[in-house]
């Protein structure tokens, strides 16, 4: 019985974040100056709509939000497996210095290639993710002792080097003139800048990709979850298996960055706020964050976008400002 | 036997309903072990009996250390097959790992592990999880999981693709629930149960593996006597009626002889002695692996040989 009831939870958590997905995703189209009707959006799908109409919707206000929905799901789906992984859950795809990886390259860019040689559209999303990977190698590199690495050393190796890395970036920033630097700075805080049509795709593909990975290594995860030597006890090659997963989660957060730059707390708090809501078995728990993820990305643009319009806030800082509340209080009551 | 059986669950059902004071229940669980305890297979035998010649699980020439330092010195031990098998030994003497060991948990240095009779570093990893399965010690469960989803998670090296539980794996499930008296409480959270309900629900899971060999390192370790009892109450069960060959490390000397067919002594990274609770629970052994003087004397309930009292060892 209690299974039934217990279920039946589920089932509706599961109804309310998806009712809350699709209302967020509408009213993150609607902010902004001019707001579209249902009926506006038919003719924009019966292609009758005026043409300012159909391009602010198409051109401009759908690749954004379907970006912001997408880099919550992904930096979400993210935090969840390190957090699987490492069985800490202060984890979160920040932790592991691809951040700072990908806002150091984006930094160099900036001050070291010449304005007009690259378009930086095309190259800083590129850039980024290449920064991720390579500081998530790095740091899996620096991990290895005897052959071996840990999810705790390389957590670890991942403070320290985002910190180094940050710092890096600190310098280069102090040569920029005030438009460069406050670039940098509103990607550091993570604001999602790359949404163009080519690149949402590029993304929706990608995590699409490593999602379902997820998806299927849900099972293993539970497992992962009780402990080394009750997961190789039932089966799983501890070593191998924890190393796909991160990096199936580096490859999620290294796409992110490069769409929504050094976004942080989205990766910590959704799997938290996941796992209150269904509970620690991640077959049910990964669709959960990743309904999470996007809710509160969602919600954090439409903030960004429209509290102090014209101008927005970086979303970064948008998310730690409702997240941060939030995750204290989780700590506090468990 | 079927007394037995109605006795043991009920001394069991009294401890779930938690009713009794401790004492009692206490009691209660000792007093239903007197009436379970059979004669052991063969009370008397040695370990030249044959019983003991087929080993589940078998070390070659195993050491475990890291640079300097050995924990495990070069042994060959057996754990026989169909048998429950008990490793004993002082702190640090490298009980649990040489348990680990077996269980491939701990990287070997020299030497290798036949699970019946194949090398288990040639077998996947999955496929071994399918013969022989391991409760750690002090097992962690993440938060809110419940005693059902842990068991269903001992289904995993059966298990292919998003992990569906099919109807062959609900009836293991529930069969392994019934057998540790746990199905009413298949939707508790773990880290609400008491300490015997907890390894219980670990050792189900390890049931629901449905291999032919359990190795459990220190089950008993957290838990009050009667608890002891009854999780070694329940291996003795499984091994009796299930024919489930396990071997275990525990603290408790009474504890080891009365449930062991045969037992392991170790000391310093070695084994001492290996056989049956006769054989090995003596004095000149344990003071040898223990360094005490031992006053040992047949249990009179059990005819187990029991320590009766004991001293540190006079130089």
């Amino acid at each position: 019985m209690a299974d039934v009831r217990r279920r039946g939870r589920i089932a509706l958590v599961f109804i309310v974040l998806a009712a809350l997905a699709v209302g967020a995703l509408w009213a993150d189209v609607n902010a902004g100056y001019r707001s579209i009707s249902l009926e506006e959006l038919g003719q924009v799908i019966a292609g009758t709509a005026p043409q300012s109409l159909a391009y602010t919707l198409v051109e401009l206000r759908l690749p954004r939000v379907l970006a912001s929905m997408l880099v919550g799901i992904g930096l979400a789906v993210a935090g969840c497996l390190l957090q699987g992984v490492s069985r800490n859950d202060m984890a979160d795809p920040g932790v592991l210095g691809i951040n700072a990886g990908a806002g150091l390259l984006v930094a160099a860019f900036i001050v070291f290639v010449p304005e007009g040689l690259m378009p930086s559209g095309a190259a800083l999303p590129v850039l980024a993710f290449a920064g991720s990977l390579a500081t998530a190698l790095i740091g899996w590199r620096l991990s290895l002792v005897r052959g071996a690495s840990s999810p705790a050393r390389l957590l670890l190796i991942g403070v320290a080097l985002a910190t180094g890395l940050g710092s890096v970036t600190s310098l280069l920033m102090l040569r920029m003139g005030d438009g460069d630097y406050a670039f940098v700075q509103n990607w550091l805080a993570g604001s999602i800048w790359g949404a163009t049509w080519p690149n949402v795709i590029m993304l929706a593909v990608g995590l699409a990709v490593l999602v379902t990975i997820a998806l299927f290594a849900a099972r293993t995860l539970n497992v992962l979850a009780l402990g080394e030597a009750a997961a190789t006890g039932l089966g799983v090659d501890v070593r191998r298996t924890s190393a796909g997963l991160l990096a199936v989660a580096v490859g999620c957060s290294g796409l992110c960055c490069a769409i929504g730059g050094g976004l942080t707390f989205v990766g910590l708090v959704c799997p938290h706020l996941a796992r209150r809501l269904v509970g620690p078995n991640f077959r049910v728990l990964i669709p959960a964050t990743v309904l999470v993820g996007a809710v509160l990305m969602l919600a954090a643009d439409i903030i960004s976008r429209t509290l102090l319009m014209p101008n927005e806030i970086p979303v970064g800082i948008v998310a730690a400002v409702i997240g941060a509340p939030y995750f204290l209080y989780l700590l506090a009551k468990s | 036997m079927r007394r037995r059986a109605e006795k043991a669950a009920e001394a069991r059902a009294g401890v779930l309903a938690g009713a009794e004071s401790p004492e009692e229940r206490a009691l209660d669980a000792a007093s239903a072990d007197v009436r379970a305890e059979e004669p052991a297979l063969c009370e008397g035998c040695d370990s030249s009996c044959d019983r003991f010649s087929e080993a589940a699980l078998r070390g070659e020439g195993i050491s475990v250390g890291y640079g300097e330092r050995v924990i495990i010195e070069p042994m060959d031990v057996a754990v026989p097959a169909g048998r429950v098998t008990v490793v004993i030994g002082p702190n640090g003497c490298g009980k649990s790992t040489l348990l680990k060991a077996l269980a491939r948990t701990m990287p070997l240095r020299a030497g290798s592990v036949y699970l019946n009779g194949r090398a288990i570093a040639e077998l996947p990893t999955a496929e071994v999880a399918r013969q022989m399965a391991l409760l750690p010690q002090a097992p962690q469960a993440p938060g809110g999981l419940t005693v059902g989803e842990l068991v269903a998670y001992g289904r995993y090296p059966h298990q292919r693709g998003l992990g569906r539980l099919t109807r062959d794996d609900r009836a293991i499930i529930d069969w392994a629930l019934g057998l540790t008296h746990l199905t009413p409480f298949a939707d508790r959270a773990i880290d609400a149960l008491s300490g015997g309900q907890r390894q219980r629900a670990w050792i189900a899971m390890a049931l629901a593996q449905d291999t032919g060999l359990i190795l459990l390192d220190e089950p008993t370790t957290y838990l009050d006597m009667a608890h002891q009892l009854e999780v070694l109450e329940l291996l003795r069960d499984l091994n009796r009626e299930q024919g489930k060959t396990i071997a275990l490390v525990i603290h408790e000397l009474n504890l080891a002889a009365r449930f062991a067919d045969w037992m392991i002594a170790m000391r310093d990274g070695t084994v001492r002695a290996a056989g049956t609770p006769n054989e090995v629970m003596t004095a000149p052994l344990l003071r040898d692996v223990f360094g005490l003087d031992a006053l040992i004397e047949p249990d009179p309930w059990t005819g187990r040989p029991s320590l009766v009292s004991y001293r540190l060892a006079g130089e």
